[in-house]
C-alpha cells in the first residue's frame, strides 16, 4: 500500500527537477516557483494537496493512454 | 455581419490575472479584425454593479469571464464576487459563457444551465498555466504560457468563427492536443516536461455544459 | 502481469518523457528509463518498482 510519505517524496523528487526561471500560477493561489511548491507539499496544505493531486494526474494520464 | 454582442471581462490586479489580461489581446484583436461588437471591461470597471448592469442591459450573447474563481462563483476585479450561485447566476439566461477561471464549472456552471444558460464552458478545478519569470513584464513574449492561452484562446476565436460551442470546445481541445504532442516529441525545447504536465491537467479539467449546437 | 502492463505503458510513453522521475525506492528517484533496465533485467529493485507502480496506478 503506497504511503502519502511515499507520495508526497515522490512530487517533490520531481519538482526539484523544475528549472529556475519557471512559476506555476495555481488559479486564486497565486505563482509559485519551485521550492514554494515544494514547501507547500511538505507541509500538505491545501496548495499542496493540490500540487499533488494534478503531479498524479499527469503520471496516471500514460496508464489510460493519454497523449 | 452578426449583429450579437461579446462581453470579455479582464481584470488586471495580480500576476495571474496580468497574464489573462495580456492574452486575451489577441482575442479582441480577432473581434476587431472581424468587426464583432464587443464591450471590453478592464481592471476596476470589473466589478458586480457595472458587470451586471451591462449583461441586463446590453444583452451580450457571448460572456468571457476571465479572472479567478471558485466552485460557485466568478470573481473580478480585487477578487470580488460577480456571479454566484443562488445569487445572480439567473441574468446569464440565454448566453454562451466562457469562464477562464478556476473551478467554476463544478458548481456555478451546472447550475447556469439549470437556469436556462445556453452553453457554459469553463474549468472544473483551477486553470494552471506555466510562467517564465524572466518575462513577467511582458506576457505576450512568454513562450512558456503561449500554449496554455492559444489553446483557450482558440475556443473563444472558433465561436467568433460561427462554429457552435460543440466545435469551439473540440478545437480547444485539440489545440490542447496539438501542444501536448509537440511538446512530447524527442526535439521538443527546453521545460517541455513541466508545460506538458499542466497542458494535460488543463485540458482534461475543460468541461462544456449544457447545449453544444449554440451558435454565436 | 505486472512486466505486461509496464511494458504496455512504457512503450506507448513518448521518448522525453521516459527521463521523468516516476517513484522513489529507499531515497532514490527512479525515472521510467531506469525502471525499464530494472524490470527487463528482473532485478530486486525492479520487482519494488514494479509493485511501487501498480500500488501508485502509474501503470
Amino acid at each position: 500500500m503506497v504511503t502519502e510519505d511515499e507520495i508526497k517524496k515522490l512530487v517533490i523528487a520531481r519538482l526539484m527537477t523544475m528549472p529556475e526561471h519557471l512559476k506555476v500560477s495555481i488559479g486564486g493561489y497565486g505563482m509559485f516557483d519551485k521550492y514554494a511548491l515544494i514547501s507547500h507539499v511538505e507541509k500538505n496544505d491545501e496548495i499542496g494537496k493540490k500540487i499533488i493531486e494534478m503531479d498524479m494526474h499527469y503520471l496516471k494520464s500514460f496508464k489510460k493512454g493519454d497523449k | 455581419m452578426n449583429d450579437e454582442k461579446m462581453f470579455i471581462t479582464r481584470p488586471n490586479y495580480d500576476d495571474t490575472t496580468s497574464y489573462l489580461f495580456h492574452w486575451s489581446e489577441n482575442i479582441i484583436e480577432f473581434a476587431e479584425n472581424k468587426n464583432i461588437n464587443f464591450i471590453d471591461f478592464k481592471g476596476e470597471r470589473v466589478n458586480k454593479k457595472d458587470v451586471e448592469k451591462l449583461i441586463v442591459k446590453q444583452n451580450p450573447k457571448l460572456i468571457v469571464f476571465n479572472g479567478h474563481g471558485s466552485d460557485d462563483a466568478i470573481y473580478g476585479h480585487n477578487d470580488e464576487t460577480l456571479i454566484k450561485t443562488g445569487e445572480n447566476e439567473k441574468i446569464l439566461k440565454s448566453k454562451i459563457v466562457y469562464s477562464v477561471t478556476c473551478n467554476s464549472a463544478k458548481k456555478l456552471g451546472p447550475e447556469t444551465v439549470k437556469s436556462g444558460i445556453r452553453t457554459f464552458i469553463g474549468y472544473e478545478n483551477p486553470f494552471v498555466f506555466l510562467v517564465d519569470k524572466n518575462k513577467t513584464c511582458t506576457p505576450l513574449l512568454d513562450k512558456v504560457a503561449e500554449p496554455f492561452f492559444d489553446s483557450s484562446n482558440q475556443l473563444v476565436i472558433s465561436l467568433l468563427k460561427s462554429r457552435t460551442t460543440g466545435e469551439a470546445y473540440n478545437k480547444s481541445q485539440s489545440t490542447f492536443n496539438k501542444w501536448i504532442e509537440f511538446f512530447q516529441r524527442s526535439d521538443a525545447p527546453q521545460d517541455s516536461l513541466f508545460i506538458l504536465r499542466w497542458l494535460i491537467w488543463d485540458r482534461d479539467c475543460q468541461k462544456l455544459l449544457g447545449d453544444e449546437n449554440s451558435l454565436f | 502481469m505486472s512486466l505486461e502492463r509496464f511494458m504496455k505503458v512504457f512503450s506507448n510513453l513518448p521518448i522525453n518523457v521516459r527521463k521523468e522521475i516516476i517513484v522513489v525506492i529507499d531515497d532514490q528517484p527512479i525515472t521510467w528509463n531506469v525502471a525499464y533496465n530494472e524490470i527487463k533485467h528482473n532485478t530486486e529493485l525492479g520487482k519494488q518498482i514494479l509493485k511501487k507502480l501498480i500500488e501508485l496506478d502509474v501503470i
